[in-house]
């Protein structure tokens, strides 16, 4: 019995954390992202800037 | 009556191993979550002081760009009331002026690089101990070294969470750099405009000038935007990350 509901419980928690991680590794995805764009972008604006040095 | 016995007895046996295998269970995993939160501690520690060295070297260049460009600012002035001779002068201390930035920049670079170095000595050990627990891949339940089940899902959580206030620092960063872009376009167009109207320059060149100030103000609304959003997206995944484990307690 005691076995069983242990193996029972490793099974509960197993699960509660694939499903956390699927969640956690979405959010780091999402930041990866976020931080790609705000890089690109912000080349892009430097590179703008700096043909404003011609003026 | 022997049979009843002996079920009583591997009964009350089960029972006992029971009790000590999970014992056991929770001896190690609270040994797993204080290795954790010590590596934590000693990671924000290392954190906090590489934001310290760059809090300074930043300051230095900001001092030293400002002193520089005003100078140079001041010659470009002299240059257009100079005559030809004058203004070769003037032009070479202006390139001087610009060598010698560079030079510092870099110096400044090294001492950064060696800052770095000091830092990564005094936290060697622990990057090893990264390492170590970071071979094992990414599978779910028991992988991260020896962290299993919910002490991995929490380590992975604030490794997570690490991420985002990373994140959120260079968001905080390029703000600046966005009250610095905005001040060159205005000085971009204070520069055109005293340009016009001397008449230094005929209709196409200001018309191409303009064409530049504009591209760059559309770069520059459109990493204001993105930043606003993606200050937006961070804190609702920082709330997100926060509700993971707060539902499964």
């Amino acid at each position: 019995m005691v076995l069983f509901l242990s193996c029972r419980d490793t099974k509960k928690e197993q699960a509660e954390t694939e499903a956390a991680i699927e969640e956690i590794e979405a959010v780091e995805t999402e930041v990866e992202e976020i931080s790609t764009e705000v890089e690109k972008e912000s080349k892009e604006l430097e590179e703008a800037l700096k043909e404003l040095d011609s003026i | 009556m022997k049979q009843i016995k002996n079920i009583i007895v591997m009964l009350i046996f089960s029972m006992l191993l029971g009790n000590q295998i999970s014992y056991a269970q929770q001896k190690t995993k609270e040994t797993k979550e204080k290795v954790v939160k010590e590596k934590k501690e000693i990671k924000q520690k290392k954190d906090k002081a590489a934001k310290e060295v760059k809090k300074e070297i930043q300051l230095e260049r900001k001092e030293l760009s400002k002193d520089s460009k005003s100078e140079i600012k001041d010659l470009k002035e002299k240059m257009k009331n100079a005559s030809p001779e004058e203004s070769e002068q003037i032009q070479k201390k202006i390139e001087a002026l610009k060598k010698n930035n560079k030079e510092e920049k870099e110096k400044i670079k090294e001492e950064r690089k060696d800052m770095k170095e000091e830092q990564d000595d005094d936290v060697k050990p622990m990057e090893v101990v990264d390492k170590e627990d970071n071979s094992e891949g990414n599978a779910y339940g028991k992988n991260k070294g020896e962290l299993k089940g919910r002490a991995f899902g929490q380590s992975r959580a604030n490794e997570a969470r690490q991420k985002i206030s990373v994140s959120q620092d260079q968001l905080e960063k390029r703000k600046e750099v966005v009250v610095s872009a905005r001040q060159r376009i205005d000085n971009a167009k204070k520069r055109l405009e005293i340009a016009k109207a001397e008449g230094e320059m005929t209709d196409e060149q200001v018309s191409a000038k303009e064409v530049k100030i504009k591209r760059a103000e559309e770069k520059l609304l459109q990493l204001e935007q993105t930043l606003k959003k993606s200050n937006e997206k961070l804190n609702k995944n920082k709330e997100k990350l926060e509700k993971v484990y707060e539902n499964k307690q």
